[in-house]
This record gives structure tokens, sequence and C-alpha cells, in this order.
């Protein structure tokens, strides 16, 4: 009979750099980032200089999971730049402000910041158009499930 | 491959244990937007990070609601003791964001933000995310 030992490398990153070996019986649980990645996806029309959001609350985005990227774009190719904003809410902590147009980058990422509407907080990504007209506008929120 | 980030107690608890906790570190972000803001020079304290904590700057990002003028970005960090560290000074034209290769936030001192503004009346939003340990 065949026994397989299964051997793993740990890498320290501090003020020293070692490599040890686990015993074989060891394990290490998955660490945060190393999960799978799920969207959140919206989109709506927003009238002309005006504010709109979506909430994404504890049913979709479920426990303790890390803001990862936001992915954006409106249908405005007017000269006015357009706005991306996420709150915490009813903290009103801000998670990140970004501005983009039609020709600019328009993929920001978060920190995986770690997230917990458990207690019914919510993130609101508010949409701010700065066109003129109504614009399409929407984009994927990404985020990690550890 | 495993990769253990932390102190080589934290490390040896690991290893004594077998296994690591799921959870080791805690991302944090600051996000300033700035309103309107005259031409020339304007700088911002962030204050979390100058709160001394130890772990890593990650990421940088800045953009504006100005879509003609390249403007100037630069983080600096400031020691306790006086020195300056100037880490990144950059041109930008709308927006623009960094990744700063985990930069330790010891030792302490405050981190800031240094805007040259080309265009009158401008805004700008500014986001820093580090790492706890």
């Amino acid at each position: 009979m065949f026994i397989g030992l299964k051997v793993k490398m740990t890498v320290i990153h501090g003020d020293i750099y070692q490599i040890f070996e686990i015993e074989k019986d060891a394990y290490t649980q998955p660490f945060p980032g190393s999960g799978n990645i799920a969207p959140y996806s919206f989109a709506a029309v927003i009238a002309g200089t005006s504010t709109g959001y979506f909430s994404l609350t504890e049913a979709n985005f479920g426990t303790h999971n890390l803001l990862h990227n936001i992915i954006i774009s409106s249908s405005s190719v007017a000269a006015a730049m357009q706005r991306v904003y996420l709150i915490h809410y009813p903290n009103m902590t801000v998670l990140g402000d970004f501005y983009f147009r039609y020709d600019t980058i328009s993929q920001f990422f978060l920190g995986d910041i770690e997230m917990d509407l458990t207690d019914g907080s919510s993130i609101r990504i508010y949409l701010e158009n700065n066109s003129g007209a109504n614009e399409w506008m929407g984009g994927v929120l990404w985020y990690v499930v550890p | 491959m495993t990769v253990i980030r932390g102190s080589i107690d934290k490390v040896k608890e690991v290893l004594k244990k077998g296994y690591e906790e799921p959870i080791v570190q805690t991302t944090r972000g600051y996000s300033l937007n700035t309103g309107a803001l005259g031409a020339g020079i304007h700088t911002y304290a962030l204050p979390a990070i100058a709160l001394g904590t130890l772990g890593y700057v990650k990421r940088f990002s800045i953009s504006t609601n100005d879509g003609t003028a390249v403007h100037t970005v630069q983080l600096r960090r400031t020691t306790i003791d006086g020195n300056v560290w100037d880490f990144h000074v950059s041109y930008f034209y709308r927006n623009y964001e960094w990744e700063l290769g985990d930069i330790p936030i010891y030792p302490v001192g405050t981190w800031s933000v240094i805007i040259t503004n080309n265009a009158a009346g401008a805004i700008f939003a500014v986001n820093v995310y580090w790492i706890e340990s």
C-alpha cells in the first residue's frame, strides 16, 4: 500500500525570512483573498445632473466578505467627469470615491476591505451623473468570499 | 505554497498550531473628497495611517472631476524624527491608480497626499488602502 506524504512549504514575510516544513498532517486554512470572487451587478438610467444609488445588503453579499474592485461605465461621451462612490450605510464611512469618463480607466480597486453587513447595514453604490442629460450608468462590484 | 505574514512570534504560533486562522489581515481604507480647490499646492494628512499601526500601505488612487488639465500628486511619509520620505510623485490626467508594493507603515509618522492642482476649481477624490498586521 502506498502512503502519500504531503509536504507544505511556508514562506515567512517579516523581519526574518525563513522556510519551514510543516509536519505532514498540518494544514493551512484558506487565506483572505484566496476565495471565490462574486459579482454584484447594477445599472440604471440616471437623470441629468443627479445621483442615484444601489444597496448591497447581507442577503446578496453574505457575511464577512472582502470588497475587491468595481468596474463602472456610463453612456455619456460628454466632457464632464462622471463619479461613483461607495458608502457603508448608515455609518456613512466612505469606502471609495472615483471620477471616470468614457475615455479613462474605469476599474478601481477597493483594497479587500472586510465588510460585515449582519447588523443590517448596507453598501450603497452612488452613481453621480454630471453630463446634463439622462444617461445609462452601471457596472459590477466584485467581492471576495474567503 | 503558503505565505504567513507577520512577526516571527506570530509565525511560530502558526507553526505550533499547524494551521493559520482564516482572517489574519485586516485591510483598511481612507477616502477623501477635497471639494473644489484653487490652483496650486494642497496638502492633506491621512489621519488613520498616522495612528502608527504596524502594517503595509497597499494601494493608492486619485481622480478628479477636471477633464482637461494634467495634475501632480505626491505621497509623503514624515517620521516622528522629522525624516521625509517621498514614495511617489506622479503626473496624472483625469484618474490614476498605483500599487504601492506593501510599503511598511513603520516607523511611525504621518502620511500625507500633496496635490498640485493645475485647474482652478477642480475636485479630487483620493483613496488609500493599507493592511493591518
